[in-house]
């Protein structure tokens, strides 16, 4: 089964940090339902993840990272910094990390760093749509 | 496909799904066995690799069990849709 | 430690090792029985939505990946348990657990393969599986939180130890306002980070402010 349009497209406009086109496209997802959002956005976040670490990178790099990240932004401190490390690490293979992390947690933690991941990498043309693709592929092995 | 082959096909799906449960289940007894020995054998050591060993053998275990149980809870929803085929 | 005691610490290490070989090897095989578990679900499912199928697919490559995953701790609990007799009895682990298991064996548990990585993010979105129920029971919409973590990366970037400076964009701030979710015919799948297959039914959902944004009109942050 396909991945929904609206949900690469809320991938896209989160790398492009277009935030009326996300607006418009979380409306509509509310309006229609989710239907799929849990395996996209969880795929989007473990290839991004993929593209930046590797599964031998000293932790202390995820740390970095994930202080990166909190720092960023001007609520950024609300995001919680274990549970982001975490769910980096889990992603990455350690799997039984992500055990505890409740699910609330886990959906906004993936959100907050994809969206800094994306954004690190400023992926455009060929290369945002290879990324989109292959976040297809991926969520729609779930569906 | 018939129904009958969908159904057959289910049928062949749940049948490996069982046999890697029971081989899985297998590793663990025998994994169980393993760890204590580890234990046994190096409780006195006091060093990284092996406190680093030994907590892979807790992962490992819980992952083991992780997986017995989602595999049968892949063949109870495969005999869901089976059901549901009439 | 006197002698005798240390080879038998060799001799006992050694044969947790070769068990840690030969259980690595199993759950590889074990791990071929649920690939085959799978083609036999794809074949059965074809196009089919029923979620029955559709779970017993996701959950099949979900144990796929864990399988995975298992031989790789196996391996380095291995790994680790040889480092350590290397040191207390230089050249005792000469590889020793690999008799008795056939070459070809030792080559299915090689690790660091481009589908060993594909594998573990299976591992990872099927993981969230797990969460689902505690997410549902927690009453918060996916949109809902979707919205407010989007409220947080959104917002002008403040620089390392000074005032705040964020995007050039005008501000907007958009007024809260009611969504009724449509039910859909049959089940409603609520969806969070994790792959939500249980039928649900949401009534109203208030969708919160997705833009309870910060000042616009700054430079971008400096680093």
């Amino acid at each position: 089964m396909a991945i929904r349009k609206e949900l690469t497209d809320f991938i896209r406009a989160l790398s492009r940090q277009d935030w009326e086109e996300v607006d418009r496209i979380l409306a509509k997802l509310d309006e229609e339902g989710w239907t799929g959002g849990a395996q996209t956005i969880s795929a989007a976040f473990a290839i991004a993840v993929h593209r930046r670490f590797h599964p031998d990178d000293d932790v202390r790099k995820i740390t970095r990272f994930v202080a990166d990240v909190r720092n960023r932004y001007e609520e950024g401190r609300e995001l919680p910094a274990l549970e982001m490390e975490g769910m980096i690490r889990a992603a990455l293979g350690e799997t039984d990390l992500a055990e505890n992390i409740d699910g609330e947690t886990a959906l906004s933690t993936q959100i907050a760093l994809l969206a800094a991941l994306l954004e690190d990498e400023a992926l455009t043309g060929d290369s945002l749509e290879d990324y989109i693709r292959d976040v297809e592929t991926t969520a729609a092995r779930f569906m | 496909m018939t129904v009958h082959d969908v159904k057959a096909t289910i049928r062949s799906g749940n049948t490996f799904a069982e046999e890697s449960s029971k081989m899985l289940r297998q590793v663990k007894d025998r994994l169980t066995e393993t760890a204590i020995l580890a234990h046994e054998t190096l409780h006195n050591s006091h060093d990284q690799d092996v406190d680093a060993g030994l907590q892979l053998l807790v992962r490992v275990e819980r992952t083991l069990d992780e997986t017995i149980e989602i595999l049968r809870e892949a063949v109870g929803h495969a005999e869901t849709f089976t059901r549901d085929l009439g | 430690m006197s002698d005798a005691s240390l080879a038998g610490v060799v001799a006992q290490l050694s044969d947790v090792r070769r068990r840690l070989a030969t259980a690595a090897v199993d759950v590889t095989r074990a791990r071929a029985e649920i690939s085959q578990a799978d083609s036999r679900y794809a074949e059965a499912a074809g196009d089919s939505r029923h979620p029955g199928i559709r779970q017993a697919l996701a959950h099949v490559r979900w144990a796929s990946a864990n399988a995975l995953t298992i031989a790789r701790f196996l391996e380095q609990a291995r790994h680790h348990f040889t480092c350590y007799l290397e040191r207390i009895v230089p050249g005792a682990a000469q590889d020793d657990a690999s008799v008795g298991l056939p070459d070809g064996e030792l080559l299915l548990v090689q690790v660091r393969e481009r589908s060993d990585l594909r594998s573990g993010m299976d591992a990872f979105i099927g993981r969230t599986f797990r969460n689902i129920e505690n997410y549902q029971d927690s009453g918060r919409s996916t949109g809902e939180i979707t919205g407010n973590t989007i409220r947080i990366v959104r917002a002008p970037r403040r620089p390392n130890g000074g005032k705040y400076i964020g995007t050039a964009s005008p501000a907007v701030v958009p007024t809260p306002h009611h969504i009724d979710v449509p039910e859909a015919a049959g089940h409603l799948v609520v969806l969070g980070l994790l792959v939500g297959i249980a039928a649900q039914r949401l009534s109203h959902v208030t969708r919160r402010e997705i833009a309870r944004f910060r000042r616009r009109g700054h430079q971008k942050r400096t680093d």
